[in-house]
């Protein structure tokens, strides 16, 4: 009986070996790709904490009416998911991109908005989470408020997605500042100088990405897409601040405190093979240098960029500080480089769907160092590889956030679909971290949700310290008021 | 017939089968076009019990004046969210914002036009629903000639039911 055992399982192999070897030249029946994906569904509640995620994309697009009534309804969440509403208040301005925890994110009080309308309308607005009654802190003056932070030294930052007149501004008290104008361009003080001054020394150009360390150096993207003012012109830079004097721990009592008074600016350059000159087109990933940036403040950032020959994205977004790297005393900020997919059933069809990517810079102390020869700030050195390649049902991601506790990354999409054959809504995604691996990339995303809502996006999507909320802003939805939901449930 | 010649005689005809499908032929050596879906259009027509001046026009909306977008922003092409504000995206987008720049508060002959040709022609549908929209807020407003509950009428034909439900609640919260 054994000699036989023995003999049908050496005729199983050989058979099978043949059928495998006759099968070579033919595509493999099972498709490897769709097992992972497939993995990363069946696997949701313990990589992504959602009992299953979403398939499609909405394609619903509510009333005012409807919206209204329940707010709530704007977003369809994934199995495991609620949705409360933070504040959908007639007051609340239609245009919040993004959201700070304030005074911080384990104990928050209030969410501050920037609004991203034109000068004459308000700019920035505290919610109490508690009422969702939303007050002014910025009545006008800014035009198209988007990133907004909270500093290790007690202030708030916000920024202007706008062009070279791009600003950012510091504000200190942002619960006991209200209805403050600040001049439409330029640095001149605004109606509360104590409480609201404009930071020259950090540049101008079209602000959206924010990576501030705790000691004060700051990570910058320019909104910027490429060919702007000429053919072959470059996207958007990527720059750092070093404050001349490091921030090294409290609170500030006055504005003129602040790590961001003065210090140096460094573009990120890659390319260091060749004595640092393989740069240009065709060298957008991997180690470069960071170019000193020189110039009588407030320095014009997107033209330094093209004198300086810095690397360049199609329109960088948002960013955010990985946590956990920084804890162990390392730098990795994580961004959006958000592209164009107008669907290629139009003329202007682009199919570039967009990217995230990680920049490192070596560890706190290093990055925060100045070491300048011949115009390179040596003492760290930035590396740049992407996590996510976007596609047609995951296009132009926009604002990002690391949930705490498990590290994924969420990411607010502001695709064309509304422009597709079958219009669609966009959605956010869960994506995993690059884990031990040998690429560079995320090693799964699920969509989480989806809005009802053809004409928004959704924006700013951050969560709180214990990981379990996400607040996101529903902008400009068919409301025509701004509404800030709170997405629980997360296992 | 016995049951190997059964299997025999259905081996050949399915490997005769599958040797037509691979070498079939279109006679034009290109593969065979997919259909191209095509998307929910706009209104063909008004209904009956609408009332409006008909806008002769093309099969997509003319805009009398580019978008206005404030200066600094003319520059960056950025001001707003890049699903409204592209000027790379074609003409979608600029008709969007188009909409968005028109008075909600109190409708023109003009914006009217605007809106009349967006919800009839306008090929993508978050248009006709940013018009519907518009319609809805100008309603609010008053609406004494009776057009834009017009044109909101008009809209329930639409072939989009995300803008025929858009369109419906916006007729019960004028004629409420």
């Amino acid at each position: 009986m054994k000699r036989f055992l023995a003999f049908a399982a050496a005729a199983a192999v050989t058979v099978t070996s043949t059928a495998m070897a006759d099968g070579f030249h033919h595509r493999h029946t099972s498709d490897f790709g769709v097992e992972v994906e497939r993995l990363a569904r069946v696997q949701s509640l313990e990589f992504f904490g959602v009992f299953a995620p979403l398939g499609e994309s909405s394609t619903l697009s509510l009333s005012a009416a409807a919206a209204d009534a329940n707010p709530a309804a704007l977003i369809t969440v994934a199995p495991g998911l609620r949705v409360k509403v933070v504040s959908a208040a007639a007051a609340l301005t239609p245009n919040i991109d993004q959201l700070v925890l304030w005074p911080n994110a384990s104990q928050p009080t209030h969410i501050i908005a920037c609004n991203e309308q034109g000068s004459g309308q308000i700019g920035v607005q505290r919610i109490d989470l508690k009422t969702g009654v939303p007050e002014t802190i910025i009545s006008s003056g800014l035009t198209s408020c988007d990133p907004g932070r909270v500093t290790a030294w007690g202030t708030l930052v916000v920024g202007e997605e706008n062009g070279t007149n791009g600003r950012l501004f510091e504000i200190l008290d942002p619960l006991h500042t209200s209805n403050v104008t600040v001049p439409a361009s330029g640095f001149g003080a605004s109606s509360d100088p104590a409480h609201v001054v404009g930071r020259p020394a950090l540049g101008q150009f079209s602000f959206e990405g924010l990576g501030i360390l705790p000691n004060g150096v700051v990570y910058l993207t320019d909104e910027n897409r490429p060919g702007g003012g000429g053919l072959g012109n470059p996207g958007g830079a990527f720059v750092k601040f070093i404050p001349t004097t490091l921030w090294t721990g409290g609170t500030v009592t006055s504005l003129d405190q602040s790590p961001w008074a003065s210090g140096s600016l460094y573009g990120m350059r890659l390319g260091r093979n060749g004595g640092n000159t393989d740069v240009g087109q065709g060298n957008q990933v991997g180690r470069g240098v960071w170019v000193e940036i020189t110039g009588t403040a407030p320095i014009n950032l997107r033209a330094a960029a093209s004198t300086l020959k810095l690397t360049s994205f199609y329109r960088p977004e948002d960013m955010t500080v990985d946590p956990e790297v920084l804890a162990a005393g390392n730098v990795r900020v994580c961004g959006t480089n958000t592209g164009q997919d107008i669907p290629d059933s139009t003329p202007n069809g682009d199919n570039n769907w967009g990217e995230v990517y990680c920049v490192t810079d070596g560890t706190v102390a290093a990055a925060s160092a100045v070491s300048v020869t011949s115009g390179i700030n040596a003492a760290s050195i930035p590396e740049f590889h992407p996590l996510v390649l976007g596609n047609s049902d995951f296009g132009m991601p926009d604002n990002i956030d690391i949930q705490p506790g498990t590290g994924n990354f969420l990411l607010n999409e502001d695709g064309e679909g509304a422009l597709y054959p079958t219009a669609r809504n966009n959605d956010i995604w869960d994506c995993l971290d690059d884990g031990d691996d040998t690429d560079t990339l995320s090693d799964g995303c699920i969509k989480v949700m989806t809005l009802n809502d053809l004409t928004a996006e959704s924006t700013g999507g951050i969560f709180d310290a214990s990981g379990r909320h996400y607040y996101v802003s529903i902008q400009h939805n068919i409301t025509g008021h701004g509404v800030i939901l709170d997405v629980t449930g997360w296992r | 017939m016995n049951r190997n010649a059964l299997w025999l005689s259905l081996a050949c005809v399915a490997t005769f089968a599958g040797v037509i499908f691979l070498f079939k032929d279109d006679g034009t050596g290109i593969e065979t076009q997919v259909p191209v879906p095509v998307p929910p259009g706009p209104v063909a027509s008004a209904p009956p019990s609408a009332s409006i001046t008909l806008v002769r026009t093309g099969p997509r909306p003319l805009l009398a004046t580019p978008p206005r977008v404030d200066d600094a922003a003319e520059a960056d092409n950025d001001q707003m969210s890049s699903s409204l504000m592209s000027p790379y995206s074609g003409d979608a987008d600029a008709r969007a914002a188009a909409i968005g720049d028109l008075d909600d508060a109190a409708a023109t002959p003009q914006s009217l036009s605007v809106l009349e040709q967006t919800v009839r022609f306008d090929e993508v549908s978050r248009n006709r629903i940013l018009a519907v929209d518009l319609l809805r807020r100008l309603a609010q407003h008053g609406d004494e000639s009776g057009r834009t509950a017009a044109l909101l009428h008009l809209a329930l034909a639409d072939a989009d039911p995300n803008v025929v439900t858009n369109a419906r609640d916006a007729l019960r919260e004028v004629e409420r």
